[in-house]
């Protein structure tokens, strides 16, 4: 672990419950969460944003905050992306050194914090990419304190109907080793990073991804909105053939809008308490 | 007190504009004086609000900067860079200046590590590659009019140590971006440069001493003078454009009604003269002025009333005036007048006129013999007669009585001579018959021509006068020519002087003197009483009574010369001029003696009656046409005491049918029939007529007794007086 755990201090938010979590990594970057103190007796579930996202984004914040409703125990962190006490959205054309193994890192910290925390295996939310980041943390961490992951519009890099990343960008980034390049990734059409960076995310393509899930131990299952249009027709019906569970929220996008955004949080409720 | 003189009111219009004017004027020039103090004062006052408030903008941009400068300090993606510079100027030109990521004044960053050193140099940067850690301060690069403000910032690290992770730089668009944003009050944004060819840098607290700028051109106060002068033009305007206004308003809706009422006045007043006044047509705009209008012409309509009731007054009256209402000829007035315009008309012409005087002869007599009526009918046919034969633009004037006059202009003596002639046969062929005349009726004419108006004028009645009375003298025609010769045959009756002494005599008593001529008793050849006979003294002259009454009986002022002569009388009886124990007689007419006046004057003479014996001569009894009247008054004169004489008995003038009727004491026989005492048959008439009159009991008086001859005769004829020469002549101081 190149991490060095290092808790700096947390203080209250706006409810006696909630506070923020400040996590100081090994390079001296300051990471934030914010953790609600669920009822007791109720699981932990940290909910992670989406791919550039802060803990902020909408989706995830209503989501989370349901679930602080229902008594459970809330951690939200923000990745920090190589960026010090970051709580914006990251510009597509900012210069992203982050990966995909820092952002495991960062995620393997706060699950250990959380599960320190509340003394028991945890159960994982991700959202869109937030559940591939999730998903990688569990494709290597070994005996990870995880009793349940959930993932919501669960996507892939490499491909997609609005992803800019082509074969030609991740071979151009092979060749070019660790310079700083501008390919496209995702939804951003100019994505500067080092070579290596952008493919630490490329490579985690679609049959990686649903080998990831499938390899795991634990409960996973997936909710996708049926009009969610960031994902392939195909995407649903191929995760269904591999045997994973999805719930299909009926006329919901990508990120769950308006009233569907119930329909999500009775659906995580419904895969909560069946567990 | 001296009395200013009344102006037009165009005048005190005009003055009243100019005052308005003046003071208007004066008010502006005193406020526009002010403002233009006060907007140095607030120029002043502004020039160092601006100073102040250049410097709030250049701090408010400094402030700016230093928090763009801040923020951009704080930027997670500067730490990033500052921890891992590799990829630095890639970062800087794609991210650090990238719009959006910085303010868009911001021209170039920079970021430096710990130590003050650049993190790459790069060549377009145009921050320092180097920053003094230990001199942050900000500074201003001045280059060619640009100005730029390079702030510096410190990047914070939260390590315990408090150490800085490093620092950055931003170079900012001071001028004009910055500064532009500035809301100017005093100072016009635009106009804020510095000297186009400085090129340097200074601490930022002297930029403001290297910027020059204008005031703002539009502060509130420029705006409120400006909203001044307008005021003061638009009042100039409201009040100027109606003053001036003013002029033609009170010209056109006052002074001009006031002068057309004024003039119509005046022009009233110039056809003051004229029967039908103009009226004032012309409406007037001011309701008062109107009504002075309207009133003005309702008067001039009453006036024009009132002047044609008057006129048509005056022409009945002068009608009444200037006809004679028996004969409806024009009268002696309207003859005056009309000789009074004459002699102006022609004063300095020289035309041929003749003035004719008619007569009626013996006029007299048919007023005695047929009454006034038919004397007055007399009248009337003659001047019809007359003016028949005058020709259009002649008139016919009745000077009085039976005496009428016309006047011929630019006419000969012959051709008047013609006319004349055709008059006088037009009055003989009119038929008087029909008023049961027996005798003809003539009138008798006197021309008088002359060429030289102006003293003829003077003359020409006279002239015409004497002329009338020769075509009345025996042997005449009846129509005469004055000449020279007529001059001297009239001159005791018409001399002018002789006129003038006897009207003066008879106006004011001037002259009159009278003369006593005793009458005795021929018993004892005392004076019994002295007959008062009149004389008029002129220059030391005596007019004679033969001249006296030639002119009375002319002119008909019978009665007024007896008036003239009683009050003589009166006055030497009460002087006691006249011896008392005699007495006086008076000669009165027989006309006279019907007169109301003469009556009264006698009946006053009634005092002098117990000293005096008092006679009243009457002569011409023939001529009394009221012998009742007369002998009522002549009863009540002997009432009184007076004593009643008959004049002139047997001239022809006493009729001898009166002598019965009338109440008469005395008789005197005329002077003619004493002096045919000498013829034989003379003397016997007159001694039956003498025995016939004393066997009534009358008493005779002898009148022109000159010698003891004569004196015997009358004696031997049984006269009780006699008068004369031989007993004394008259004399102003009778004596006994």
């Amino acid at each position: 672990m190149l991490l060095k755990i290092l808790v700096i201090g947390s203080c209250w938010l706006t409810t006696a419950q909630a506070e923020l979590i400040e996590l100081k990594l090994n390079n001296g970057i300051t990471v934030e969460a914010n953790y609600h103190q669920g009822e007791t007796g109720m699981s932990s579930i940290m909910v992670l944003h989406g791919f550039l996202q802060t803990r902020d984004f909408y989706t995830v914040k209503r989501l989370a905050d349901s679930l602080i409703d229902a008594g459970y125990s809330v951690l939200m962190p923000t990745l920090s992306l190589g960026l010090n006490r970051r709580n914006k959205s990251m510009d597509c054309g900012a210069i992203h050194f982050h990966s995909m193994d820092a952002d495991i890192a960062e995620i393997e910290l706060w699950v250990n914090w959380l599960h320190k925390k509340s003394a028991s295996d945890i159960i994982l939310i991700g959202h869109s990419a937030g559940s591939v980041f999730e998903l990688a943390y569990l494709d290597q961490a070994s005996n990870p304190p995880v009793k349940q992951a959930i993932f919501i519009s669960v996507s892939y890099f490499g491909s997609g109907p609005y992803s800019h990343e082509t074969p030609a960008d991740a071979e151009r980034a092979r060749q070019t080793k660790n310079e700083l390049g501008e390919f496209g990734l995702s939804f951003c059409e100019k994505y500067i990073a080092p070579a290596s960076n952008y493919l630490s995310y490329y490579d985690w393509n679609r049959s990686r991804v649903l080998n990831a899930i499938k390899k795991q131990s634990i409960p996973i299952a997936t909710i996708i909105g049926e009009k969610d249009r960031r994902l392939a027709k195909d995407w649903v019906s191929v995760i269904q053939e591999n045997e994973i569970k999805v719930i299909t929220v009926p006329g919901a996008n990508h990120f769950f809008d308006n009233e569907h955004e119930f329909e999500l949080q009775d659906a995580i409720d419904e895969l909560l308490k069946s567990r | 007190m001296y009395q200013l003189k009344p102006l037009s009111i165009r005048y005190y219009a005009i003055i009243f504009v100019l005052v308005v004017m003046c003071m208007f004027t004066a008010f502006g020039v005193m406020t526009y004086r002010e403002v233009e103090q006060l907007k140095q004062d607030i120029h002043h006052t502004n020039s160092i609000l601006a100073a102040e408030e250049l410097a709030a903008a250049i701090n408010s941009a400094h402030q700016d900067a230093i928090e763009a400068t801040n923020e951009f300090a704080q930027w997670n993606e500067v730490l990033q860079q500052i921890n891992n510079p590799y990829y630095y100027a890639y970062w800087r030109n794609l991210r650090g200046i990238k719009p959006g990521n910085t303010p868009d004044y911001i021209l170039d960053v920079s970021v430096y590590d710990k130590s003050g050193k650049v993190l790459a140099k790069i060549d377009t940067s145009s921050l320092p590659e180097v920053v003094d850690v230990n001199n942050l301060n900000s500074y201003v690069d001045i280059h060619y009019g640009l100005v730029e403000l390079v702030v510096f910032a410190r990047v914070l690290n939260e390590s315990p140590e408090g150490i800085y992770a490093g620092y950055v730089a931003t170079r900012s668009k001071l001028m004009p971006d910055m500064i532009n944003r500035y809301q100017f009050t005093y100072i016009d944004g635009d106009s804020i440069q510095v000297g186009a060819e400085q090129v340097l840098s200074l601490p930022i607290s002297e930029l403001g001493s290297h910027l020059h700028y204008t005031l703002h051109g539009h502060s509130v106060m420029d705006k409120m003078i400006n909203i001044v002068v307008e005021v003061l033009w638009k009042m100039a305007l409201i009040i100027g454009l109606p003053t001036v206004l003013l002029y033609p308003l009170v010209n056109y809706l006052i002074s001009k009604p006031l002068q057309q009422i004024s003039s119509h006045i005046d022009h009233l007043k110039d056809e003051s003269d004229s029967l039908r006044l103009p009226e004032f047509g012309r409406s007037v705009p001011i309701a008062e002025l109107e009504k002075v209008r309207s009133s003005l012409n309702e008067y001039h309509q009453q006036l024009f009333e009132v002047h044609s009731s008057l006129d048509d007054k005056n022409k009945e009256l002068w009608t009444l005036a200037h006809h004679d209402s028996l004969t409806g000829v024009l009268n002696r007035r309207a003859f005056d007048e009309y000789w009074s315009n004459l002699n102006a008309l022609f004063m300095d012409s020289r035309f041929d006129i003749c003035l004719v005087i008619f007569d009626v002869n013996n006029f007299k007599a048919f007023n005695d013999t047929y009454g006034h009526s038919i004397g007055d009918e007399v009248l009337k046919g003659i001047s019809s007669s007359v003016m028949q034969v005058l020709r259009k633009g002649e008139n016919l004037y009745r000077l009085g009585g039976d005496e009428f006059a016309a006047v011929f202009i630019d006419c000969t003596a012959d051709k008047a001579v013609r006319i004349v002639e055709r008059c006088v046969k037009s009055v003989a062929e009119f038929p008087f018959s029909e008023f049961e005349i027996n005798e003809p009726v003539r009138v008798s004419a006197g021309i008088a021509h002359s060429q030289i108006l102006e003293d003829s004028l003077m003359t020409l009645l006279w002239q015409a006068d004497i002329a009338m009375y020769a075509a009345k003298q025996p042997g005449h025609s009846h129509v005469a020519v004055y000449d020279e010769s007529m001059k001297s045959d009239a001159k005791g009756v018409f001399s002018s002087w002789v006129n003038h002494v006897v009207y003066e005599a008879i106006d004011s008593g001037l002259g009159i003197q009278m003369h006593y001529q005793p009458i005795v008793r021929l018993e004892d050849r005392s004076v019994d009483y002295f007959e008062a006979l009149v004389r008029i003294e002129h220059d030391h002259q005596l007019i004679m009574p033969d001249e006296i009454f030639k002119l009375v009986e002319a002119r008909r002022i019978e009665t007024e010369m007896d008036l003239a002569i009683l009050g003589a009388i009166f006055t030497d009886l009460e002087q006691g001029k006249v011896p008392q124990g005699t007495g006086v007689s008076v000669n009165v007419s027989g006309p006279a003696i019907l007169d109301t006046r003469i009556m009264k004057l006698l009946m006053k003479f009634s005092r002098f009656t117990n000293d005096y014996k008092l006679v009243v001569e009457i002569t011409e009894t023939a001529l009394i046409t009221q012998i009742d009247k007369a002998t009522d008054n002549l009863k009540r004169l002997q009432s009184e005491g007076f004593y009643i004489a008959l004049d002139d008995f047997g001239s022809g003038y006493s009729s001898v049918r009166y002598l019965a009727s009338m109440p008469v004491d005395i008789v005197k026989f005329d002077i003619m029939l004493i002096r045919s005492l000498g013829d034989e048959s003379q003397h016997t008439i007159v001694k039956h007529l003498a025995e016939m009159i004393s066997e009534t009991g009358h008493r005779l008086v002898a009148e022109g007794i000159e010698t003891e001859d004569m004196l015997n005769k009358v004696n031997a004829l049984g006269f009780s007086y006699a008068q004369g020469y031989l007993f004394g002549k008259p004399a102003a101081k009778p004596e006994l």
